[in-house]
């Protein structure tokens, strides 16, 4: 114990317990009454020359800021915690002419102190690069975390845990951020096997539990997985509940409301989504209220109140461009393009799709999925135009087709890529239903009998052996609210360019399918709509096969 | 070379999108939509038609409507029916070129429903006109496989090689631990030598030879040695067809699981669509498979899982039933007139009748258009039940 004195000892032991309080209301989401707290005690510390203590303040200012996305002050908090332990190690490596100076801790403090402070350092630039949406150098972040497994303080494997734990749920939950749920997969099985594990645990428990719980929940609706979801959001609300921490409470509010809208509950997504929002406006979680704003937009849509939706989507989309989330605006562009389409303002709607492309394209994350997603929806406009406009509604309609039909052939090839009846179901729910009835249903519209007949050819050549879901939600309401399916091992982008498999014992043929030819006298179908599919997407939706002839 | 059609479903999201074409004269091909709400409302006319218990029904309950109280009935309320699923199913253009290919040798049509429309008696269908012409009327109706079936590796048994052969006939097998009154009991009853189902057989018999071996035909009935290793060894005498009057059940209430549709053999366990795959039993070129309810078992509306794996152990054409037969004792239980009338027999001879024939598909619709013309002229004891619910798939040029 450095200090000797009966006034020192006092000191800090209150300095301890005000680190201790401006955790609690950090825990409690009072970010800027911590924030306060820490600054104040960091030029006390800063006179009484107690490293190990302001190297507390600065690892919990990191946090704080990384939470509020506050970058720049994460770096900052990084670089003096990294300035400091340097200053430490060189001494410690050094018998140099310092080390005598400095005199009040011992050696094994020091070694606790850097051993303790290094990780936590490791952890903030885990969760920044994971923020920062570098997914591979917060991965490399995480491992140099879980690989530091050093016994020699045993005092200090609990607050270990709980950072890996943490670190985790930031990196999965920033990879669900940009559609890349299938990576977070294995982050998410650790978390929800240590955060199950600590049932009835204290405030950092609690807290990993509720941030934990609730990110899983949302990964479960965005995987189209909405019975998991349920119970995990309803325990980590119970648990926010008790510790009274009212951001988290409304955080699990709001991802029950993005549930009850996948499920169509939409009276029931309107009232959690207003329950939600007042304590994330508060606490100025900007990617959150985005998202609230985005389903009070939708539920304006549903109303059929358009000026409404159209303000309340431009709030959404201006919190997403102050935080800088390419896939949200995207996404958000495309989903205010509906409110062009209903007013019939097409001109405009295909231009907001057009900047949505572009940020597409220069988003180095973005996977076919979301590309096949965007010219079904560019399909979409051109439908609308067609229908308002009969006069020239074939040459639109014939465009619509260009773009939906090809999408429809990439979704529903991965479909069958897939092994398990069950994920296939879930693709075919979440994904594929609503674009392959879009292609079917513009190419029934344009009047072209060949497309459609060909499109019904090719949807029976499976066999209808299975049945399959008949709901089907209107097109607006998916936009940008579509569930991920990760019910893949693989990446879905590159299943679908598997070789065909037989499927053990199984009648539903897997991969895609050969080239069809319906009549003697026909040339294979579609030929065309399958080379697109495979030039937009690098799905292989024709199998290198001999061709099948679908007469009997 | 007759006329050859093709009629086929695609169900996507909500809507049903249909297509009728001719093979070869692809020009002539006609689209139409089904409205959810017409299909809706089809599919739960048919169901208050058959005997498959409706949510809320015992099995009895559900036997007691199809036979006594329901459409199918009496003639009139079964035309109804008929006419209005032809009207909702079919479009005006899809009739209207029907009508155009209606020639001699009758043309060929092929079905391939969706899941949804998986238990429509298609033959049945009447055109929405004064004369009410039945589908079975204007073209042979065919169940088609799917082309993945269809292109599957598999190496189909042809009945020009093995017309010659005995028939396998396994007929009503003793399901371990059943009482003939319990569920998976009796189908058929107890066989003796006075009833007309044992007289066909005996005169079967007396023309060719039939496997398994027996010396009457009493013992094809309620065998107990009728199990896995049993069927694998019958199959192995290249029998030129193959009958099973008998148990099948669907999955247990499990969607998207047809491989789980099964037949109840002499055996502790039922054998699956998927054993059946995995066994590769080579089948005959040849099988009609006569699903049949006590008033006791499941709902049977997953006979495409079996029909696909007979089809991939070599079978070319596959009579099945589109849902489960009522039985003799079932029938008379509830049919007032019935007498000591056998319906089920009549529809086991029929089909046994008709896979010995050249054109087996044809034969069996030939059947049906007897039947439906007796029924249509007010003979009650040609209930559509019977006739209305066989279904011939055929692949490789079969008929």
């Amino acid at each position: 114990m450095p200090g000797t004195s009966a006034a020192s000892y006092d000191w800090h032991v209150t300095i301890l317990a005000e680190l201790e309080r401006a955790r609690r209301l950090a825990f409690a989401a009072d970010e800027i009454a911590a924030k306060e707290l820490l600054l104040s005690l960091e030029s006390q510390i800063e006179q009484a020359d107690r490293d190990d203590l302001l190297l507390e303040v600065f690892a919990q200012l990191g946090e704080i800021y990384l939470v509020r996305t506050a970058y720049d002050g994460v770096e900052e908090a990084l670089r003096r915690i990294r300035d400091c332990l340097g200053i430490h190690r060189a001494i410690r490596a050094d018998t140099g002419p310092e080390s005598a100076e400095q005199g009040t801790m011992s050696d094994a403090e020091v070694d606790h102190m850097i051993c303790r402070y290094s990780r936590r350092a490791q952890f903030l630039q885990t969760g920044l690069a994971a923020a920062y949406g570098d997914h591979d150098a917060a991965a490399a972040g995480l491992l140099v975390l879980t690989d530091d497994t050093a016994a020699a303080f045993p005092d200090l494997a609990a607050e270990h845990r709980f950072l890996i734990t943490y670190a985790r749920i930031l990196c999965a939950t920033a990879l669900c951020d940009d559609d890349l749920h299938v990576r977070s997969v294995p982050l998410w099985e650790q978390v929800i096997g240590a955060i199950d594990a600590t049932a009835d645990g204290g405030e950092f428990d609690d807290y990993l539990l509720v941030l934990g719980a609730t990110g899983y929940g949302r990964f479960c609706v965005e995987t189209g997985r909405l019975s998991e979801a349920e119970p995990w959001l309803q325990r980590a609300g119970a648990r926010a509940q008790r510790r009274d921490w009212k951001l988290a409470t409304a955080r699990t509010q709001l991802e029950r409301a993005t549930a009850a809208w996948a499920a169509d509950d939409r009276a029931q997504a309107q009232s959690l989504v207003h329950e939600a929002y007042p304590a994330i406006a508060e606490h100025a979680r900007a990617h959150d209220v985005s998202r609230c704003w985005l389903y009070f937009g939708l539920i304006s849509i549903s109303v059929g109140a358009l000026d409404d939706a159209d303000e309340r989507l431009g709030h959404a989309e201006r919190h997403w461009r102050e935080v800088n989330k390419p896939l949200h605006i995207h996404r958000i562009l495309l989903q205010r393009s509906w409110i062009d389409i209903f007013r019939g303002e097409f001109g405009p709607a295909l231009e907001r799709v057009a900047k949505a492309r572009e940020l597409l394209d220069s988003w180095p994350r973005h996977s076919w999925l979301q590309y096949a997603r965007l010219d079904d929806h560019l399909g979409s406009i051109w439908r609308a135009d067609a229908l308002a406009d009969p006069a020239n509604a074939a040459a639109k309609l014939e465009r619509a087709a260009e773009l939906k039909v090809p999408a429809a052939l990439a979704v529903d090839s991965v479909r069958h890529s897939m092994t398990d009846a069950d994920a296939r179901m879930r693709w075919a729910t979440r994904v594929s239903v609503r674009i392959l009835a879009g292609a079917f249903a513009v190419a029934w519209e344009w009047g072209n009998t060949e497309l459609v007949s060909e499109l019904v050819e090719y949807h029976s050549a499976r066999g209808s052996f299975s049945s399959e879901s008949h709901t089907q939600a209107a097109d607006w309401t998916e936009t940008a609210t579509a569930a991920v399916p990760v019910d893949t091992a693989d990446e879905y982008a590159l299943v679908a360019a598997g070789s065909p498999s037989p499927g053990g014992g199984s009648l539903t043929r897997l991969g895609p399918l050969p080239p069809l030819q319906m009549d003697p006298r026909g040339a294979p179908i579609m030929s065309r709509y399958r080379a697109l599919a495979f030039q937009r997407y690098g799905c292989d939706v024709t199998a290198d096969e001999a061709t099948w002839s679908t007469w009997p | 070379m007759a006329v050859t059609l093709v009629l086929r479903f695609a169900d996507v999201g909500i809507a049903t999108y249909a297509s009728l074409r001719v093979v070869g004269e692809p020009e002539r091909s006609v689209t139409w939509l089904v409205a959810e709400s017409d299909l809706v409302a089809a599919l739960d006319q048919l169901s208050a038609a058959l005997p498959d218990p409706r949510p809320s029904e015992t099995r009895r309950d559900g036997l007691e409507r199809a036979i006594a109280t329901g459409p199918f009935a009496v003639p009139a309320t079964e035309l109804a029916i008929a006419r209005s699923l032809g009207a909702q199913l079919l479009a005006p253009g899809a009739w209207r070129l029907l009508t155009e290919c209606v020639a001699s040798p009758r043309a060929a049509l092929f079905v391939s429903p969706s899941a949804r429309l998986a238990r429509v008696p298609w033959g049945s269908l009447a055109m929405p006109n004064d004369e009410g012409a039945r589908l079975m009327e204007l073209a042979d109706v065919l169940m088609a496989a799917p082309s993945n079936i269809v292109h599957s590796a598999r190496t189909p048994a042809h009945w020009d090689d093995r017309r010659d052969g005995p028939p396998l006939l396994i007929l009503d097998p003793r399901v371990p631990g059943q009482r003939p009154d319990s569920a998976l009991g009796s189908v058929l009853g107890r066989p003796s030598a006075e009833t007309p189902l044992v007289q066909h057989f005996t005169e079967l018999m007396r023309c060719r030879a039939v496997l398994p071996d027996v010396s009457t035909a009493v013992e094809l009935f309620r065998r107990a040695d009728a199990d896995r290793p049993w069927l694998a060894r019958q199959l192995d005498q290249k029998p030129s067809r193959l009958l099973f009057v008998g148990h099948a059940t669907a999955a247990d209430g499990d969607v998207g699981h047809a491989d789980r549709a099964a037949l109840h053999l002499a055996d502790e366990r039922p054998l699956t669509a998927a054993d059946l795959m995995s066994a590769k039993l080579p089948m005959p070129p040849r099988v009609a498979m006569m699903a049949c309810a006590s008033g006791g078992d499941y709902q049977f509306d997953e006979a495409t899982g079996l029909v696909a794996a007979l089809i991939l152990g070599g079978a070319q054409l596959v009579t099945a039933t589109l849902w489960s037969l009522p039985t003799a004792a079932g029938y008379r239980q509830f049919a007032g007139a019935a007498g000591d009338h056998d319906p089920m027999a009549e529809a086991i001879i029929a089909v046994d009748r008709a896979h010995e024939n050249a054109h087996a598909g044809g034969a069996v619709n030939r059947w049906q258009r007897e039947q439906m013309r007796r029924w249509r002229d007010g003979d009650t004891s040609a209930s559509p039940l019977y006739w209305a619910a066989l279904a011939t798939f055929a692949v490789d040029g079969a008929r």
